[in-house]
């Protein structure tokens, strides 16, 4: 590809929080707890302890979708197509994503009542499952939300250029100064616990709500359908097909970017049809409302950015307030999506982490986020690949995980040996590692790199035909099936046979030693 | 922050409980294949109305 090519994806954005009201929706199930974070944390749910029926789960997933993230990705499909095309890309692109992601985390996790990442360990193994929390999902957060704060920076930025005709540019310091304040507010609001995460977040839904609606009123008004239907992409490559691609790919990967927080979520459902339609119909129909508004705005005033838009299209003071509105969404997002992230490293780092304040562990996670907010512009134009490639390993492991919940485990999971220690537990594997999860992740993800790198920009001609992401599930799958039906279910480990054998998979009583954190 | 002791006698209550009393709840069914097929087509079908708005 050309340097402008180049560019021009990596101006692309993706998403951003997805996690908004996540742990707002935990913490009115949680105890307020300063020091642990203040969930039920890994323990298996009573049915007493599932509030949520379908209609309720619905509107959770409403809210998450209704976010800031939307807008960018609409306007970042437009880069690349106009706008039928882009409409069409972002129906394929989540259809395909979330179906496969909503399998993978939402079923499980529902069914057993567990946290996801305590549900992965008979598909990677208690130590596999801490590698990838350390790795993929710690690293994926981190990027998010040093771009969630920049964010912040050049909205607040373009207030004061407004309000008080200063000239700060998106690069400047003071969006670093900005996006810092926002890192520093986000962290009190952790600090204080999901409690506090959900109060803000109960009107942060419905406020994003208000602005996509007066987006939809502003596009009415003042703009037509033919003027839509006939806008130029802002920024495409000259190859249809490649445009095209990559927008399905881009959407493809922000469906699969739910993973780090559904699981989680569905086991406070009741039934399985309240998890998985819910999720599936929720998610999808309001991300898509809110990205077509995201891409028709773009289209119409001719820039990506959603804190480009709101000063044109709302005038100087009720554009003033959208912004300050989406930088303290955006605020409350990152908490969110620190709060589900390091509960996770708390839970995946075994007993190492469990006696350090909650307080302190949310800070040592802001770090590396601070330092990035250092490179506001780096990190904005290069968020795509943040998407892309926490997509090149999700995808895979979502393929892991439904080949071995459904076709090998058909279902069933000794929730006893979720906890026990070491060699006592069915699913200890090899030094705590299940290697055919952890190959299938590799495979896939190279596949996927093969296909389609985010980095280097490189593409196979088959690229424009099947994208990377669910064909790199598949591959994961493929490769997770195989392996570890030589490596265990032939030996007779990992708890194969006798989760088939167990009726309904649930736990007797248990007898052994049983893992003492949550 | 919670005693390790008591995580583990909640987590042992809580095995027992739904060992006992939760073997047949709905709550704990797995995802039919009725609904595991019907997922599928609906999947199926939104990705070729995708295609379908490509065509137009």
């Amino acid at each position: 590809m050309s340097r402008d090519r180049q560019e021009t994806v990596r101006k692309l954005p993706g998403r951003a929080d997805r996690a908004q009201g996540a742990a707002g929706a935990q913490g009115a199930h949680a105890t307020h707890d300063g020091g642990t974070g203040g969930s039920l944390g890994s323990l298996p749910l009573l049915r007493s302890e599932r509030i949520w029926n379908s209609a309720d789960f619905t509107g959770v997933n409403i809210s998450l979708a209704i976010a800031t993230w939307a807008f960018l990705v609409g306007g970042s499909t437009a880069l690349l197509v106009g706008f039928q095309q882009g409409i069409a890309a972002m129906i394929i692109g989540n259809a395909i994503g979330l179906g496969f992601m909503i399998l993978a985390s939402v079923v499980a996790s529902q069914r057993y009542g567990v946290e996801q990442y305590t549900i992965l360990r008979p598909v990677f193994g208690l130590v596999g499952v801490g590698f990838l929390v350390f790795t993929v999902i710690l690293i994926t957060e981190m990027g998010w939300s040093s771009l969630l704060a920049i964010m912040v920076g050049r909205a607040v930025t373009q207030v004061s250029n407004s309000t008080f005709g200063t000239d700060f540019g998106p690069e400047s310091l003071m969006v670093t100064l900005f996006a810092l304040g926002a890192i520093a507010v986000s962290w009190w609001i952790l600090s204080r616990g999901p409690v506090t995460i959900g109060r803000f977040n109960k009107f942060i839904a419905p406020g994003l709500i208000v602005v996509t609606v007066f987006l939809m009123v502003f596009l009415v008004l003042n703009t037509s359908w033919d003027t839509l239907l006939t806008a130029a992409p802002l920024a495409p490559f000259e190859d249809e097909r490649l445009n095209f691609a990559l927008a399905v790919e881009f959407n493809v990967g922000v469906g699969v970017s739910w993973y780090p927080v559904m699981g989680s979520l569905a086991r406070l459902t009741k039934t399985p049809k309240a998890a998985l339609w819910p999720s599936y119909g929720g998610l999808l129909g309001a991300t898509l409302i809110a990205q077509v508004v995201g891409m028709a705005a773009a289209l119409t005033l001719g820039d990506s950015d959603p804190t480009v838009w709101m000063l044109p299209f709302g005038g100087p003071v009720l554009g003033a307030f959208i912004l300050l509105f989406i930088a303290f969404a955006n605020i409350t997002s990152t908490s969110s999506i620190v709060y589900s992230t390091v509960l996770a490293i708390r839970q995946a780092s075994g007993s190492l982490l469990s006696g350090v304040r909650w307080a302190w562990l949310c800070a040592a996670f802001f770090v590396l986020p601070a330092v990035l907010a250092f490179f506001p512009g780096f990190m904005y134009q290069r968020f795509m690949a943040f998407v892309t490639l926490s997509g090149a390993f999700l995808a895979p492991m979502c393929g892991a995980i439904i080949a071995d919940y459904f076709l090998l485990r058909r279902q069933r999971v000794d929730l006893e040996h979720l906890y026990r220690h070491r060699q006592e537990s069915a699913y200890h594997f090899h030094g705590g590692v299940n290697w055919a999860g952890m190959a299938a992740v590799a495979v896939g993800a190279a596949f996927y790199l093969v296909i389609y790198n985010p980095v280097t920009l490189t593409t196979l001609p088959v690229f424009g035909y099947i994208t990377a992401s669910f064909p790199a599930a598949i591959v994961g799958g493929i490769v997770y099936f195989v392996l570890a039906k030589v490596l265990y279910v032939r030996r007779g480990l990992g708890g194969y046979a006798a989760d088939v054998n167990a009726d309904a998979g649930l736990a007797t009583a248990p007898e052994q030693t049983i893992e003492g954190r949550a | 922050m919670v005693p390790t002791d008591a995580t583990a006698s909640d987590l042992h209550r809580r095995l027992t409980e739904i060992s006992a009393s939760e073997h047949d709840d709905a709550s704990r069914a797995a995802l039919s294949g009725r609904h595991l097929g019907l997922y599928t087509l609906v999947t199926l079908g939104i990705t070729l109305l995708g295609f379908l708005v490509l065509a137009l």
